[in-house]
């Protein structure tokens, strides 16, 4: 999800409103007094654009992952697609300030896991657990969270689950971030394999600084 | 109504449609002052060319008033009163210039055919009295009328510009009469 300002409408049809007024009240038989209109409705516009700003909204971030060329790797892909459309229709239905920054963190950080999947198909069968069990449970639990909020008189019962889910949500998002790095970990020991032979070469020639 | 293009679309057609709306109510209220110094002047002198059309109806009245001591009965004379007639009931202001020009061809005739007849010192001068005053009226008249008529062409140009012509061809306002004697 990213973060968006929708720009308000009233600025706009000041400007209207600002035209009519002027034909009903003030002269506007000439080019000169329809300039003088305009320039006025303008300066409302700006006017009312500072006092009506708009209001700021959380939207889908765009879900721009390429193909792999591998079967395995892009059917993953295209679940994890599926499932990130998924969180952000959710999160769309969600009021809850804490829980919607959750589900966005999940969301960017799925995008990142995927993106790297596309470039590294051979990493594939490492997110199979969670291809197969956290988006799946996740989106349940987000699924009951919306049916709940959706419930005039909220009971015990449904305050409580309605709390839990925001925590497991919370604890979850975590696993997310940790699933990324772990995906980096091949990439970490082929670079300190490099650093290390860098060295020893270094060394071995009596270029090599301070260990 | 909150989507940005409505608001767009909305305001647009709102904009549009002020302008001729706008344009025609300024247009019309200067034409109503323009009219309005018809009757009142166009100077703070108080002296108005319908002020003079009524001080000519009342020199006309009494013109014929002197006319029915030699020529009761006679069709110049009932001209005169239908004359007379036409201009007191005028309404609009192409009415009454119509009228005013009608009612000075009634006077010139009943003047000649009057200079014709045998009539008697006093009738003789009391109409070249009331004659001359007819004059002057028309003379007062025409000064007036150039003030007038100087507003109603300056009021005129107006509507062949933008946005005047647009309210124009709308039918939102009309041209302003002019008041030019001798003209019908």
């Amino acid at each position: 999800m990213i973060e968006k300002t929708e720009k308000s409408v009233i600025p706009i049809y000041s400007i209207g409103v600002t035209w009519l007024l002027w034909a009903v009240l003030l002269p506007m038989y000439s080019l000169l007094w329809l300039l003088l209109a305009g320039a006025v409705s303008v300066a409302v516009y700006f006017i009312t654009s500072k006092i009506f700003p708009g209001e700021k909204i959380l939207v889908p971030s765009e879900i721009n992952i390429e193909k792999s060329g591998d079967s395995l790797a892009d059917s993953i892909i295209e679940k994890g697609k599926s499932f990130i459309q998924e969180l952000n229709s959710l999160n769309a239905e969600i009021e809850s300030i804490d829980i919607t920054k959750n589900i966005s963190d999940i969301t960017e950080a799925s995008h990142n896991i995927f993106d790297f999947i596309s470039k590294n198909p051979k990493n594939a069968r490492q997110i199979n657990t969670f291809i197969d069990y956290y988006y799946p449970t996740l989106i349940k639990l987000l699924n009951t969270y919306v049916e709940l909020c959706a419930q005039d008189a909220k009971g015990d019962n449904i305050k409580t689950t309605l709390g839990k889910i925001e925590h497991t949500v919370e604890e979850v998002v975590p696993v997310f971030h940790k699933q990324l790095d772990n995906l980096f970990e091949d990439k970490a020991l082929d670079i300190s394999t490099d650093i290390s032979v860098m060295k020893s070469i270094l060394k071995s020639e009596g270029l090599g600084g301070a260990e | 109504m909150n989507n940005r293009k409505t608001a767009l679309i909305i305001t647009f057609i709102m904009v549009i449609s002020s302008i001729p709306l706008g344009a025609g109510r300024s247009l019309n209220r200067i034409k109503k002052s323009i009219e309005e110094s018809f009757y009142t002047g166009t100077e703070t002198d108080g002296m108005s060319l319908n002020g003079d059309l009524n001080s000519k109806i009342d020199y006309a009245n009494n013109l014929a008033t002197v006319a029915e001591n030699s020529l009761s009965g006679d069709n110049t004379l009932i001209n005169l009163y239908i004359c007379i007639d036409a201009l007191k009931n005028a309404d609009s202001i192409s009415d009454k210039n119509k009228a005013n020009d009608d009612l000075t061809d009634c006077v010139d005739a009943l003047y000649n055919k009057l200079m014709e007849k045998d009539i008697s010192d006093r009738d003789l001068k009391n109409t070249e009295s009331l004659y001359a005053g007819l004059k002057s009226r028309n003379n007062t008249i025409a000064y007036e009328a150039k003030a007038y008529n100087s507003n109603v062409v300056d009021f005129n140009a107006k509507l062949s510009g933008f946005p005047g012509v647009l309210a124009k061809t709308l039918g939102l306002v009309k041209p302003a009469e002019l008041f030019e004697e001798g003209k019908h």
